[in-house]
């Protein structure tokens, strides 16, 4: 190599070292894999919010309209008036960096704007500049920057970059929520018709059919008819539900993703063997048809508009409680948001499980119980026959999806029925679950397909975990409770952690249940609910 | 850059003082400390009651950090997701005397290698936590140049504090431990990347002006001295609301005390703020329990909704052809396209 | 002396290799990924200090194809989604033999530096067989992704008609995306 040849290392720093700028003056850079695409016009208009105008992410111009800067700041200024957290968490950072390296994107991407104290700090220097004293006087030399269209893209690149999973909330001395930032970051976007379509899409579908994906009340029934046709073949026995039934004592609510996609669809199955054993008064409604809620990652206004549905349809049918399935944020909402929101809910009555009599002294208020807690409670009753065996094949770990972790505590409950149907199970190391639990990386309106090399950076500590046990324990299923994850996990498996499969805990659960009735072939545990045969007879030496 | 010039605003304000101070008493002694103390209680009531205190709290956005109270025999974690106010109370004491969130950044590993190693997050508990107590420490001890008699605890903290009787006065611990954790977080914020890279001038300037107060203080108590009667003199009569300035105080106690004032009036419009919101932030001072007892939103205003009528209205003919129940059994046709929503493609 | 090991140098080469890997790095980033050593709380920076090991290894004691392939791809797995351009992603192989020329105290005309130059060629071409696959899987990835969304919809598709009603879609809009819960 001759010397005046620059040297590979050299070479290397030219290209990848960023400018040395303060991280105020480096505008954001779009790079496709790693953004979301901008909400249709069509669904902003539906929902009645402002400015729809048609626009692309690599559009110099994003079209903001008139007086855009006013309408930022007065919707900061709403809003500081509003949410006591947004004004206080604009206020009390200390940026001391707990929260820096928390946050599954920082981790994957290693670009700093990730750390969760920056991505705050996207918008505290606009609150600063413009509704600080010093902020006004002192400028930048108090933290404070002018509002530009380039601070608009790079809030856009960044509030979508943040799956509000809440994980640095739990490591902020004073509790500082970058979730809360992220989604007033959002709604300030939407004063300018700046969204992402794969959240306003279904919340616009789920204001109209009531499901996320749009289907309407006949799909809906003939996409449960159809899980049900491969419930049968699969065990030989039939668990269809009833529909919109006046009547019954429980509204059964369960995301929508657990009617269309693989592997939710299995969940849905194990509810159905579920009710099917303890003949429980139980409906399906084909108008509230969906768990979920992408109002979170919208607007509050979108929370209240899409939940509205689960009282407004259990008072219609006259329903004693609402039982809900397996989901993430919808249990964000349902816990945190629902009985603010849309409560009280005085039609209904305090759940009591009408198998073990037990009263559900923690829903006293929503009236709304998870199917979790639900099921725990019938195995320490022992009401379910359980043979574990049938699941000899699976040797689970648990992935704690961060809203049951971080906004319910939901952590023994799906422990507690793994460890009774299935023979092993694992966990994962103590500082990737439970309340510090890894994110799936495409919550929050972020699973879609055009971001996912994004999603497959931010997995990175998730699957990294998982590879692990996989290795050390020969863990073969990542089992979850959050149609999201039964989404976004198999993707981040089959890059991070190959061999690992995703399922529900409903799934394992309708696996081990011996129902009166079933095939010689489910007795035998030759066959689960995925209709994968096995006719290996030896106990636990099979591979997977 | 940002923290050179914390470091000059600090220098500079530290020489106006010690040279102007001796020879404009009226001014660094009674008008500063007051308007500062004016500022401080003004602002800090502002900030919480009104500016904080009128924004309402919406939502139960508790971060639950442990097994929520759900089925009798499962152990509910009462310290980390509390159901009770006494349980919240609890939790918030450990935050706020322990710093539990911060301790949780802190582990002992196993690592890559077979060495056990400790990550650098120790570094900024410990030194936070030998920040606020000794600082606590300082203010409490100080009380006896402000109050006649002094309080019983307030000697019962100088005896502990200077108990290893280093030096004559005793050298207090929480004087050079202030100090020392004030530096420590100095150089954290200089030496690792990440935190100087998050850092602005607001960062740096507090931490100078709190070393500033420290040193000027540790100067005066062992080394240039000042008299002590005077001081007293003098801080019992700005208390009692009749200043004097006595002649035998020295320059520099002017520029010790100038410090304190400018961070009493710099506190309510920084940062600082977080001694007071670290109370009153709603992921940690709420009971977990939102589906046990509903939690009211103020401004909870309606929304539009799609209602079921609206939704059958339009869907009630393939409802009827796929078996599902309907409320009215024949459509509408006028009525159909009123209630309706309006549809996005027409 | 017939082969001379990288014994004494190991420690040395390692680091500076690793080094070199985090430099590519934004300087933040790569200050962390130095710093913390958990494997669970830095998963980058354990993947960087595991693959850079096992290629000093395969310098030292022959490359086998096998080993390098499963050690580059803990690393090429994640610079493969990040913003570096495939030449950037796997030019950090390269630096070895800047390093290894500054660190031996070998003569230019050595005859052990055709070895050394060799074997690290050789771990080069696999790092481009490893991104590329990387890559692909990525694109796998979404594919099978596309297809688990829409389970029910293409089964239904693809089978007979049970229910004369069903056409299997919304008739509203086309829904491209949307469809979790």
């Amino acid at each position: 190599m001759s010397s005046d040849m620059p040297k590979p290392e050299e070479l290397a720093r030219v290209s990848f070292q960023p400018p040395e700028s303060d991280w105020m003056d480096t505008p954001v850079q779009f790079k496709s894999g790693t953004y979301n695409f901008p909400a249709a016009k069509k669904n902003v208009e539906y929902l009645k919010m402002p400015n729809p105008h048609a626009w692309a992410v690599d559009d110099k111009d994003w079209m903001l309209g008139d007086k855009w800067k006013e309408k930022i700041l007065d919707g900061i200024s709403d809003r500081l008036q509003k949410f006591r957290s947004f004004s206080l968490f604009m206020d009390i950072c200390v940026r001391c960096g707990a929260c820096a390296d928390k946050c599954h994107f920082f981790m994957g991407s290693g670009d700093p704007k990730n750390m969760p104290v920056l991505r705050a700090e996207l918008l505290r220097s606009i609150y600063r500049k413009n509704f600080t004293v010093a902020g006004k006087l002192l400028g930048s030399l108090a933290g404070g920057r002018e509002l530009t269209e380039d601070v608009i893209k790079e809030w856009y690149y960044y509030f979508y970059q943040c799956t509000e999973c809440r994980r640095c909330s739990v490591f902020c001395p004073y509790g500082i929520d970058t979730a809360e930032i992220t989604m007033i970051g959002r709604e300030l976007l939407y004063e300018l018709g700046l969204g992402i379509n794969w959240a306003l899409e279904p919340a616009a579908n789920c204001f109209r059919t009531g499901n996320h994906l749009g289907l309407q009340p006949h799909t809906f029934k003939d996409n449960i008819e159809f899980v049900v046709d491969e419930l049968e073949t699969a065990t030989g026995i039939n668990a269809m539900p009833s529909f919109n039934r006046k009547g019954a004592e429980i509204l059964f609510i369960t995301p929508s993703a657990d009617v269309f996609a693989e592997p939710a669809i299995y969940t849905l199955m194990g509810y159905l063997l579920l009710f099917k054993y303890l003949d429980l008064d139980v409906t399906f409604s084909s108008y509230a048809s969906e768990g979920g809620n992408f109002g979170l990652f919208t607007s509050h206004d979108t929370i209240k508009s899409l939940n509205a549905k689960m009282y407004h349809e259990a008072e219609r049918l006259g329903v004693k409680w609402i039982l809900g399935g397996e989901c993430g944020h919808m249990w964000r909402v349902v816990h945190q948001y629902m009985d603010t929101l849309n409560g009280p809910a005085n039609h209904l009555e305090v759940p009591r499980s009408p198998i073990t009599g037990t009263v559900f002294e923690n829903t006293r208020s929503t009236k709304m119980v998870h199917i979790c807690e639900f099921t725990a409670d019938l195995i320490k009753h022992n009401k379910l026959k359980l043979d574990p065996r049938r699941n000899r094949k699976v040797i689970p770990t648990f992935h704690d999806s961060c809203n049951p972790a971080r906004a319910l505590g939901l952590f023994e409950e799906p422990r507690y029925i793994l460890r009774n149907v299935c023979e092993q199970f694992y966990e994962m190391p103590e500082n990737t679950i439970r309340e510090q639990t890894f994110c799936c990386a495409g919550g929050a309106g972020l699973g879609n397909d055009e971001n996912m090399e994004m999603r497959l950076r931010g997995g990175l500590p998730r699957g990294n975990a998982v590879s692990y046990v996989r290795d050390k324990h020969g863990v073969n299923m990542l089992a979850c409770i959050c149609a999201i994850d039964k989404a976004t996990l198999p993707p981040l498996v089959e890059y991070w952690a190959p061999g690992v499969g995703v399922c529900g805990v409903h799934e394992l659960l309708g696996n081990a249940l011996i129902m009166p009735g079933e095939s010689e072939e489910r007795k035998a545990g030759k066959i689960n609910l995925r209709a994968e045969e096995d006719d290996d007879e030896s106990e636990g030496g099979g591979d997977v | 850059m940002k923290a050179v010039s914390a470091l000059v605003a600090v220098i500079v304000l530290f020489a106006i003082a010690y040279m102007v101070g001796p020879s404009a008493k009226f001014v660094f002694g009674v008008a500063v400390p007051y308007a500062a103390m004016a500022v401080f209680l003004g602002g800090i009531i502002y900030r919480v009651a009104f500016k904080w205190g009128k924004a309402p709290v919406p939502f139960a956005i508790a971060t639950t950090c442990g097994q929520q109270k759900s089925l009798p025999w499962i152990k509910h974690a009462s310290l980390e997701n509390p159901s009770t106010t006494g349980g919240v109370i609890l939790r918030m004491a450990f935050e706020v005397l322990t710093f539990r969130s911060l301790f949780r950044n802190t582990r002992v590993a196993v690592k890559d290698g077979p060495r056990v190693t400790y990550d650098g997050e120790w570094v900024l508990w410990a030194a936070a936590m030998l920040f606020h107590w000794s600082f606590l420490v300082i203010v409490l001890r100080h009380m006896r140049f402000f109050t006649e008699p002094v309080p019983f605890f307030v000697p019962l903290l100088q005896a502990v504090d200077g108990f290893f009787e280093i030096g004559i006065p005793a050298l207090y611990l929480t004087g050079v431990g202030l100090l020392l954790a004030a530096s420590v977080l100095f150089l954290r914020r200089m030496l690792d990347a990440q935190v100087r890279y998050i850092s602005l001038m607001a960062d740096y300037f507090p931490l100078f002006l709190v070393m500033g107060i420290a040193i000027t203080g540790i100067l005066m108590r062992h080394f240039m001295k000042t008299d002590i009667v005077s001081v007293k003199e003098m801080a019992t009569g700005l208390a009692t609301f009749k200043p004097v300035v006595p002649d035998g105080v020295g320059p520099i106690f002017f520029a010790h005390m100038f410090l304190v004032c400018v961070l009493l009036a710099y506190f309510p419009f920084s940062k600082l703020t977080h001694m007071a919101g670290v109370f009153m932030s709603p992921t940690r001072n709420l009971r977990c329990n939102s589906r046990e007892v509903r939690h009211i939103n103020p401004w909870n205003h309606p929304v539009r909704v799609h209602t079921y009528a609206e939704y059958e209205d339009e869907f009630r003919d393939k409802m009827i052809a796929c078996g599902l129940p309907v409320d009215k059994k024949e459509t509408e046709e006028p009525k159909k396209a009123k209630a309706g929503e309006k549809k996005v493609d027409d | 002396m017939e082969e001379p090991l990288l014994t004494h140098k190991r420690a040395t080469l390692t680091q500076r290799w690793t080094d070199a890997v985090l430099n590519t790095y934004p300087a933040d980033s790569a200050r962390f990924m130095r710093r913390q050593k958990d494997a669970f709380a830095n998963p980058g920076g354990h993947l960087v200090r595991q693959c850079i090991e096992a290629l000093v290894d395969a310098l030292e004691q022959g490359v086998e194809v096998a080993k390098v392939d499963a050690a580059l791809e803990g690393l090429l797995k994640l610079r493969a989604l990040q913003d570096f351009t495939p030449a950037q992603a796997v030019q950090f192989v390269f630096i070895a033999k800047t390093i290894l020329r500054e660190e031996l105290s070998l003569p230019a005309g050595d005859p052990s530096w055709e070895r050394w130059d060799t074997r690290i060629d050789a771990l080069a071409l696999v790092a481009f067989d490893v991104y590329m696959r990387c890559r692909e899987k990525v694109y796998e990835v979404r594919y099978n992704q596309l297809k688990k969304l829409n389970h029910v919809m293409l089964e239904r598709a693809n089978r007979p008609a049970t229910h004369a009603r069903s056409n299997g879609s919304s008739e509203w809009e086309p829904n491209d995306r949307g469809d979790e819960g």
